[in-house]
């Protein structure tokens, strides 16, 4: 076995060591003296909040703090609160727990989340506005016709290209949408003939805002510009009649996109591949994450200690646990015993830019 | 000298008797084990580590050389079992932990880093996170004498960036 300059050392004939040799490095350390390898375990043994406040006290600990804070992270479960202005935060893979007095969200509805980004209503006033909770940066968009029933944007308000969408059906069959962008003076709104009422979140994706009737299985898009309402041919995946303990999610990633049914028996996952939902059955689920809440949906393809896992914003047994299902095992953390996968209050959204990975 | 016992030398002259087993516990001295490096009538000289220190050392590897025979015995043990033996072994580590100053769990963590205890650096490690746990920028650097190296504007920068991990 090879053997270290550090082993070598350990060798040396104990006689022959000087009785007088200096050894004030060790005799008096400071944690600032720790080789940075260390201080990086430390570090990484912090969750974020304090990581960051370590992070402050000087630079060789700033450097180690810094070090530990990687891209590989996992969304959180946001939770509203009943009333007042006290917010959680929950990373529930590290089991912990940020409250957040947000009074930027009073009396308001959270609609949508995007790359750590809301946007929430007040429907008495009319405001409608983008709100980031960790960089407290609010986006006021012009008043909107309280009406409206579902909202999704593009991107994150701060880009160029953003697109805020407005639906709301006033019959069965008619859809009216607006459309308004930060800076804007006024919602474009106009009407569409459609189908039946897709029911469920809005993803936008390839320049499209999808939705899906979840009930007949029909899966509808907004083209922005130009103006265009469309009803894809594409056959619906599960067999009708639709049964009423289902949960059906859109999501998309990289370019593409899935639908997510939840009964209490499995969970299924398809992607839309030429016009047609391909189911996709472990190991072909691809190593994904899915975190599905009531008004979003999140996938990650980088979280290989999660992966093959749906996870629901509701909390299983005990409080800090999700209710998640297996592809791998086929089945769910826990023995369902409920209708609702993902109830309303609660939405998956990023954490902050650096925060750290539970080692 | 019994055949399974090894002397340790501290870099202040002091010598210690420990059985090979809990020495192995030391990644650094099991590869000289390994290596027949160890001369069974010379102590291993450990010129990083003082007599106070290594004495530490010794007790925490020695606790844990136990455990670990335990675990082969019993296999098979229950749930509740398991979470017994775990939660007394715990009650050893906080209380090792908590006799000691912040001065000599540096000195224990270095000691552990060159010996290579992975399982001994990991404990002193969440012990002192343990102590930067819910602190702000001032007492983390009150609590371990850290002189604060930043200009006003920089850490003014790093306290706007994450603005809500300081409120």
């Amino acid at each position: 076995m090879a053997m270290g300059s550090q082993s070598e050392s350990l060798t040396t004939d104990a006689d022959t060591r000087s009785p007088t040799r200096p050894c004030s490095e060790v005799s008096n350390p400071t944690l600032a003296d720790l080789p940075i390898c260390l201080l990086e375990i430390i570090m990484s043994l912090l969750v974020l909040k304090d990581n960051i406040c370590a992070s402050a006290a000087c630079k060789s600990w700033l450097e180690a703090a810094k070090s530990v804070r990687v891209a590989k992270k996992n969304p959180w479960l946001m939770c509203f609160p009943n009333r007042g202005n006290l917010y959680e935060f929950h990373n529930p893979f590290q089991w912990k727990l940020y409250t957040m007095n947000l009074p930027e969200l009073a009396i308001s509805t959270v609609c949508y989340a995007r790359e750590g980004w809301l946007l929430a209503h007040r429907s008495i006033s009319k405001e409608i506005f983008f709100f980031n909770p960790f960089s407290r940066e609010l986006i006021s968009l012009p008043k909107f016709e309280p009406r409206f029933l579902k909202f999704a944007f593009s991107s994150p308000p701060t880009s160029d290209k953003v697109v805020v969408l407005a639906l709301y059906f006033p019959r069965e069959d008619i859809v009216i949408i607006s459309t308004c962008h930060p800076g804007a003076t006024e919602w474009i709104t106009g009407n569409f003939l459609t189908g039946s009422k897709p029911d469920n979140d809005l993803v936008y994706v390839n320049n499209r805002f999808y939705c899906f009737n979840t009930r007949g299985g029909t899966l509808y898009s907004f083209l922005p510009s130009p103006r265009i309402w469309h009803r894809h041919t594409v056959e619906c995946p599960y067999p009708q009649p639709y049964l009423v303990n289902k949960t059906v999610s859109l999501a998309e990633k990289k370019g593409a996109l899935f639908l997510i049914t939840c009964s209490n028996e499995k969970t299924m996952m398809y992607k839309l591949v030429s016009l047609q939902w391909k189911e996709m059955r472990s190991p072909a689920i691809d190593g994904l994450t899915i975190f599905v809440s009531s008004c979003n949906s999140e996938l990650r393809t980088n979280l290989p200690w999660l992966k093959n896992n749906v996870y629901f914003s509701r909390f299983g047994r005990g409080p800090k646990h999700c209710l998640s299902y297996s592809f791998d095992e086929s089945r769910y953390s826990q023995i369902m015993e409920w209708l609702e996968f993902c109830p309303r209050g609660s939405l998956w959204i990023d954490p902050p830019e650096n925060v750290l990975v539970d080692l | 000298m019994s055949s399974n016992m090894i002397m340790l030398k501290s870099s202040d002259g002091a010598s210690f008797e420990i059985e090979e087993a809990a020495a192995r516990k030391s990644k650094i001295i099991a590869n000289m084990i390994e290596v027949e490096c160890v001369d069974e009538d010379k102590a291993i000289p450990l010129q990083n580590v003082t007599g106070n220190i290594l004495a530490l050392v010794i007790e925490y590897c020695n606790k844990h050389i136990v455990d670990d025979d335990d675990d082969v015995a019993t296999e098979e043990a229950s749930e509740e079992e398991e979470e017994a033996k775990k939660k007394k072994v715990d009650d050893w580590e906080a209380e090792f932990m908590n006799s000691m100053s912040l001065e000599t769990m540096f000195e224990l963590l270095l000691a552990a880093n060159y010996l290579n205890i992975k399982s001994l650096i990991d404990l002193v490690c969440q012990t002192i996170a343990n102590n930067i746990k819910d602190k702000t920028p001032e007492e983390v650097r009150k609590i371990f004498s850290i002189e604060n190296d930043f200009t006003p504007e920089e850490e003014e920068e790093i306290r706007k960036e994450n603005a809500w991990a300081f409120g």
